[in-house]
């Protein structure tokens, strides 16, 4: 369906605006890097983060590393970070840092937001594990329109990935 | 600034908003703290804050539901929403319905001391 005239997709960050962005989230030192993007399997390995328009449509996902999702969500929370290394090592978020984590990735709606483009929440967030993450993720996934994907070093919180799929 | 009613579904966010409420002078206020819209309702009732700082995404009732209500039962205290929503319509929104400021997340102090200090009696 083609949108209406005027409205445009939402936008893909910059990684001057994802560095900006985890730097003021977190209160630290942050630098944003554009890589490759990795190949996110049902394993775990990252949380996804669904993003809807208005309508109740996924319109983009952001695909955070455990280093990512572990080090932003301890950040946050002035958390040490021994603890999201020892939650990376686990291979799974402790309820604190998900939950921590989650706010990063609902303030994250700034990034996706502009004036012109379908207006974006977080609709939640999920292992990329979990059995009941909807099928247009992975479609998504599979066919974005557009993906970008961030390495993110926040000063003694260690390095991770953070990457944006928009529909 | 005596009192000030913190209303975000967050405990995350709200203890990084009473952070910077400290870093940014306003150690010695009251911080009441609820966790949506609803309960910020109750909670402005009952404590009459000097300030309310309310996220605008929450359950149950939404900030701007909660400013309506405060608004539609006469209760003026200046309010200041928290919030990832930072579009222009957004703000035009918030200060048609009679909010003070829109601080937008994420936030640091500064941005604290600045839009408390335009309001802050």
């Amino acid at each position: 369906m083609r949108p209406p005239t005027g409205v445009t997709a939402p936008p893909v960050p910059i990684q001057e605006a994802v560095g900006d962005f985890v730097s003021a989230l977190v209160g630290r030192g942050a630098a944003a890097g554009k890589v490759t993007p990795t190949d996110i399997e049902p394993d775990g390995s990252h949380v996804i983060g669904i993003y809807r328009d208005t309508h109740g449509a996924i319109a983009a996902i952001s695909l955070a590393d455990l280093d990512f999702a572990a080090g932003t969500g301890a950040a946050l929370g002035m958390i040490p970070s021994a603890a999201a290394h020892e939650a990376v090592a686990a291979g799974e978020l402790p309820e604190t840092l998900l939950e921590n984590y989650q706010e990063v990735a609902n303030i994250m709606t700034s990034l996706l937001n502009s004036q012109n483009s379908p207006h974006l929440v977080l609709d939640e967030v999920r292992p990329s594990s979990d059995p009941d993450l909807p099928a247009e993720v992975w479609e998504a996934i599979a066919s974005p329109s557009k993906r970008r994907e961030f390495a993110v070093t926040i000063d003694g919180y260690g390095n991770g990935r953070i990457g944006v799929i928009i529909r | 600034m005596k009192k000030i009613l913190l209303v975000d579904d967050s405990k995350t966010i709200r203890m990084l908003i009473k952070r910077n409420l400290r870093q940014a002078g306003f150690e010695t206020a009251e911080i009441i703290e609820a966790g949506d819209g609803a309960a910020g309702l109750v909670a402005a009732k009952a404590e009459a804050p000097d300030l309310i700082l309310s996220d605008w995404n929450m359950p149950e009732m939404s900030g701007m539901q909660f400013l309506q209500a405060l608004r539609a039962e006469g209760i003026d205290t200046t309010f200041g929403f928290i919030t990832s929503e930072s579009m222009p319509t957004y703000k035009e929104q918030a200060m048609a319905a009679g909010a003070s400021f829109l601080l937008a997340k994420p936030f640091n102090a500064d941005s604290f001391a600045e839009a408390l200090g335009a309001v802050a009696p």
